[in-house]
C-alpha cells in the first residue's frame, strides 16, 4: 500500500473518531444542562472561571 | 375573582411545532443533494478517490467546529436571526451588518448554484431523450460529449429562478413537516447508492484498486482546493439556528439538531463517496482508471458511476434526484436570502423599503426583488458551476468564521447573563481551530477558482461602502440587542388538572360573538372551566416569526371583544400565536397546553373537492388531540328550542349528544336523537346507545327524544328532517383523510348542504386520540 494511502486512512480514522467523540460529548453536555435546569448559569460560571484561570 | 384578573391579559407567542426530528431534517435537507452530486466528480478530478474521502471527512470536522459555535450561541439566544443576531449581539451593528451582508450573498449564490445545477441536469436529460432538436436549431445545442451549452443552461436557470422567486412572492413554500419527509427520501436515495456500491465491493474486493493512486493527479496540497469547492454541501446547519422561534424546547433541540445534522451528513457523504468509486469496474471504462473516468465526467461523474452500477436506469434516477433536490434547495435559499435582507431593512441597515410587506401576499417584496437581482446576475455572469459552488462556499466560510469569532466574545463578555442550553467542550480551542482551518480553505479556493475570491472581495468592499455611506447613521439603536438579552417570558397561571381547559380559536371579530355564546353554554356542563382564547396569525416563511407584529390586524380586536364577554363568567386567558400554518399552529397549541376541548368557528363555505370541509378545518378535525367542537352560524341571540342529533354510533355521536343538551334551551328546549333506516341497513338502537354513554358524557337523558326516520338516502333524510329543527349537532366522521377521498362522508356532506345553524363534534378517544396527543 502506498504511503499516502496509509497516512490518508489514518487521518480519516482520526477525523471520524474526533467527529463522533465531539458529538457524543456535546450530546451529554446538552442532556446534563437540561437535567440541572436552572442551575445551568451556576455551572457555566464555574466553567468560565476555570477557562479564565487558565 | 383574583384568579380571573390575573389571567385576563392578551399576550403574543410563537407557534412552536417543530421537534428535534423536524429541525434536524431541516438542516439535512439543505445539505444533502445537489452539492454532493456535483462535488463527487469535481473533487475526484482535483484530489483522486482517496482525496474525495478525506475531503468529505475533513470538511465534516471543520463544519462541526462551526456547528458547535452555532449550537452554543443558538442555545443561549434561541431567536430567529441566526448569524446576524449573534454578530449584532457580540460586536454591535457593524458586525451584525457584515454577517447579514455575507449571509445575503451566501444564500443568493447558493441559489444561483442550485439553479445552474438544476438547469444543467434538465438539459442533459433533454439531450438523452433526443428532444434537443429545437436547441440545436437555436444554435445552443449540446457539445460533442453531450454536455449542455452554457447559454442554454443560463437561460433555463434564469427561468427556473424566476419561477421560484414568483412562488416566494406568493408566499407559499415547503413546510417543515413535508420538507422532513422529502429529506428522508433524499437521504435514503444517497445512502442506498452508498450501500449498493459497498455491496458490490464486498463481492468483488478487487474494486479497491479504483483508489490507486490515493490522490489521483493531486496531492495533500490540492486537498484544500477540493475541500473549499464542495464546502457548499456542508452548509445548511445554520438554518437550524434560525428556527429557534418555531422549535419546541429550542435551548435543547436546536444545538442537538445542529450537531446531529453535521454528523449524519458527513457519514452519509463518506458512504456515498466510497460507494461511488467502487461502483464502477475498470472493464466498464475501457481500461481507463476508474477515478480518472469519473474525474473526466466532472459534474456528471456521480451520475455516470451510478449508471454503471444500475445499468439503464441509474442515470435517470440521479437526474430525478438532482432535479428534485436542486429545486427544493433553490426555493429554500431564495427565501433564506430574502429573510436576511428583510432583517437588514427592518433594522435600518438597508433602506427601510426592504422591510415592506406586500398587502396581498404578505411577503417582503422589495427584499425579494433585491435577492432576485443578485441571483439573476450570478446566474448570468458566473463562468461555470464550479465558480458558482466556490462562491457560495467562500461566502459561507466567511459567515461561519465570523460566528466562530462571536462565540468567543459572547462567552467571555456575556456568559454570566445568558442561560445556555449547550456549552462546547475544549473552549476556545474549537472556534480558534475553526477560524484557522476556514482561512486555509479560502486559500485553497483561490487556487481552484480565483473568480470566487474576487467576488467575495468585491462584495466585502461594497459592504464597507454601504455601511459607512448609509447604514452607520441610519441603523436603529441597540434596543434590539438589549431586547434579545432581556426577552420576557409571558406565562399564564397554569390550568390545574381538575379544571376543564377549553381553548377557543378566534379567527376574526365577525365570528367571535357566535363562538362566545356557544362556548358559554358548553361551559355550563364542564367541570371548573378555564377558557383560553387563541388567535393564529399566519406568517410567510420569508419573515421570522419574531418579526411578525405587522401581521396582527383584526386578531387582537376579536380577542379583546371575546374577553370582555367571558371574563365576567369564567377564568379567561388569551394568546396570539404567530405560525406558518393555521391548522398546524392550532393543534400544536392544543398539544402543548394540554387543552381538553377546542371550540372553533366555521364560515360554512366550502371550495373545491367534495370530500373536504376546508383546508384548515379538515386537518384540525383529524389531528387535534382533544375534543373538537366546530360551530357554524350560532351567533346573535339565537335560542335553540329543538335540536336534532343524527346518530350513527361511536364516540363522536356521544359527544354530539352531550353538546346538544348543553346548547338546547334550559327551559323547554328538547333534543331529538335520530337514526336513519334505509333499505338493507338496520337502524341503531338509540336507547341503548344513550344509556351506555349517559354517565360518561354528562348527558341529561330526560331531555332526549328518540326518533327513527326512514328514507332511501341518509343525507337527504337528515336534511329533510332538519327542516323542523333550530340546530343540528352531528358527530364528524371517524374516517381518515384518505378514506374521505374514496367516498364523501355523511356528516361532512350534511354540514356542507345544511343551511341552518350547525355544530360538528369530534371526540378525542381511542388509539388515534392518544397518537395525536403524543406524536
Amino acid at each position: 500500500m502506498e504511503l499516502d494511502a496509509i497516512i490518508g486512512l489514518a487521518v480519516l480514522a482520526l477525523v471520524l473518531l474526533l467527529l463522533s467523540g465531539l458529538v457524543w460529548v456535546s450530546r451529554s453536555r446538552i442532556n446534563r444542562i437540561d437535567e440541572i435546569g436552572a442551575d445551568s448559569a451556576r455551572k457555566l460560571k464555574a466553567e468560565l472561571g476555570k477557562s479564565r484561570e487558565k | 375573582m383574583s384568579d380571573k384578573n390575573q389571567s385576563n391579559q392578551v399576550h403574543a407567542e410563537l407557534s412552536r411545532d417543530l421537534n428535534l426530528f423536524h429541525v434536524t431534517m431541516m438542516g439535512l435537507g439543505m445539505m444533502i443533494g445537489a452539492g454532493v452530486f456535483f462535488g463527487i466528480g469535481e473533487c475526484t478530478k482535483t484530489s483522486g478517490g482517496g482525496g474525495l474521502l478525506l475531503t468529505f471527512g475533513l470538511n465534516g470536522l471543520i463544519a462541526l467546529f462551526s456547528a458547535m459555535s452555532f449550537a452554543e450561541l443558538a442555545s443561549a439566544i434561541p431567536r430567529a436571526g441566526g448569524a446576524y443576531n449573534f454578530a449584532r449581539i457580540s460586536y454591535g451593528r457593524p458586525a451584525g451588518f457584515q454577517a447579514g451582508w455575507f449571509e445575503w450573498l451566501a444564500s443568493s449564490s447558493a441559489g444561483a448554484f442550485y439553479g445552474l445545477m438544476l438547469s444543467t441536469y434538465v438539459l442533459k436529460a433533454v439531450s438523452l431523450l433526443g428532444w434537443d432538436g429545437w436547441l440545436i436549431a437555436l444554435g445552443v445545442g449540446p457539445a460533442e460529449n453531450g454536455d449542455p451549452n452554457m447559454i442554454a443552461v443560463r437561460a433555463f436557470a434564469l427561468m427556473m429562478a424566476g419561477m421560484f422567486i414568483y412562488i416566494n412572492y406568493r408566499g407559499s413554500s415547503e413546510t417543515g413537516k413535508i420538507g422532513a419527509i422529502f429529506t428522508v427520501l433524499q437521504m435514503l436515495f444517497v445512502v442506498g447508492i452508498g450501500i449498493a456500491g459497498t455491496i458490490a465491493f464486498i463481492f468483488e474486493p478487487e474494486r479497491i484498486e479504483n483508489y490507486k493512486p490515493f490522490f489521483g493527479n493531486g496531492n495533500w496540497g490540492t486537498l484544500l482546493g477540493s475541500m473549499g469547492i464542495i464546502y457548499v454541501a456542508f452548509e445548511g446547519f445554520e438554518v437550524i439556528a434560525q428556527a429557534g422561534d418555531e422549535t419546541i424546547e429550542p435551548r435543547k433541540n436546536i444545538p442537538k439538531a445542529i450537531l446531529y445534522s453535521v454528523f449524519f451528513v458527513t457519514i452519509t457523504y463518506l458512504l456515498v463517496g466510497f460507494g461511488t468509486l467502487v461502483a464502477v469496474k475498470v472493464s466498464q471504462t475501457g481500461n481507463v482508471a476508474v477515478w480518472e473516468w469519473i474525474a473526466h465526467k466532472e459534474q456528471f461523474g456521480f451520475q455516470a458511476a451510478v449508471d454503471k452500477l444500475f445499468t439503464g436506469w441509474g442515470a435517470w434516477f440521479v437526474t430525478l434526484a438532482v432535479i428534485f433536490s436542486a429545486t427544493s434547495a433553490l426555493n429554500a435559499t431564495i427565501y433564506s436570502a430574502t429573510r436576511t435582507s428583510f432583517a437588514l431593512g427592518r433594522d435600518g441597515m438597508l433602506p427601510r423599503s426592504f422591510s415592506k410587506i406586500a398587502q396581498k401576499t404578505k411577503t417582503p417584496y422589495i427584499a425579494l426583488m433585491g435577492t432576485s437581482v443578485i441571483v439573476f446576475l450570478l446566474i448570468g455572469l458566473i463562468p461555470d458551476l464550479k465558480a458558482a459552488s466556490a462562491t457560495a462556499s467562500i461566502m459561507f466560510l466567511l459567515l461561519f468564521l465570523l460566528v466562530n469569532v462571536c462565540v468567543i466574545r459572547v462567552r467571555y463578555n456575556m456568559g454570566d447573563e445568558l442561560k445556555y442550553g449547550y456549552i462546547m467542550p475544549w473552549f476556545p480551542l474549537i472556534p480558534i481551530l475553526g477560524i484557522l482551518l476556514q482561512v486555509a480553505m479560502m486559500y485553497g479556493i483561490f487556487g481552484e477558482s480565483p473568480v470566487a475570491v474576487y467576488i467575495a472581495i468585491g462584495w466585502f468592499a461594497v459592504s464597507l461602502a454601504v455601511y459607512f455611506g448609509y447604514s452607520r447613521k441610519r441603523a436603529l439603536t441597540t434596543d434590539e440587542e438589549i431586547k434579545v438579552l432581556l426577552e420576557q417570558r409571558h406565562e399564564n397561571k397554569p390550568v390545574s388538572k381538575d379544571q376543564s381547559h377549553i381553548m377557543v380559536a378566534v379567527a376574526n371579530p365577525d365570528n367571535a360573538l357566535g363562538l362566545v355564546q356557544a362556548t358559554c353554554k358548553i361551559c355550563q356542563t364542564q367541570n371548573q372551566p378555564h377558557i383560553e382564547l387563541i388567535h393564529m396569525v399566519p406568517v410567510p416563511e420569508q419573515v421570522a416569526l419574531s418579526d411578525a407584529d405587522q401581521y396582527m390586524h383584526s386578531g387582537k380586536e376579536a380577542i379583546m371583544e371575546s374577553m370582555l364577554y367571558y371574563a365576567t363568567q369564567y377564568p379567561t386567558s388569551s394568546t396570539i400565536r404567530y405560525c406558518r400554518n393555521v391548522a398546524r399552529g392550532i393543534y400544536s397549541a392544543v398539544r402543548q397546553k394540554k387543552a381538553n376541548m377546542l371550540i372553533m368557528g366555521w364560515h360554512g363555505k366550502h371550495r373545491g373537492h367534495h370530500f373536504t370541509i376546508g383546508a384548515t378545518v379538515d386537518p384540525i378535525l383529524e389531528r387535534t388531540p382533544c375534543d373538537v367542537v366546530m360551530v357554524k352560524d350560532c351567533g346573535g341571540n339565537k335560542k335553540f328550542h329543538n335540536v336534532l342529533v343524527p346518530i350513527a354510533g361511536g364516540p363522536n355521536s356521544a359527544l354530539a349528544l352531550e353538546m346538544a343538551t348543553s346548547l338546547a334551551e334550559k327551559n323547554g328546549g328538547s333534543v331529538t336523537a335520530m337514526t336513519v333506516e334505509t333499505p338493507g341497513r338496520k337502524p341503531l338502537d338509540l336507547k341503548e346507545f344513550i344509556e351506555e354513554n349517559a354517565s360518561r358524557c354528562h348527558i341529561d337523558q330526560s331531555r332526549i327524544n328518540c326518533k327513527t326516520a326512514t328514507g332511501s338516502d341518509v343525507v337527504t333524510t337528515i336534511l329533510e328532517t332538519a327542516e323542523d329543527y333550530d340546530l343540528v349537532v352531528i358527530g364528524s366522521t371517524t374516517e381518515s383523510m384518505l378514506s374521505k377521498i374514496a367516498h364523501a362522508p355523511i356528516p361532512e356532506t350534511v354540514a356542507k348542504k345544511l343551511e341552518k345553524p350547525l355544530v360538528m363534534c369530534r371526540a378525542a378517544s381511542g388509539i388515534q386520540g392518544w397518537l395525536n396527543r403524543y406524536i
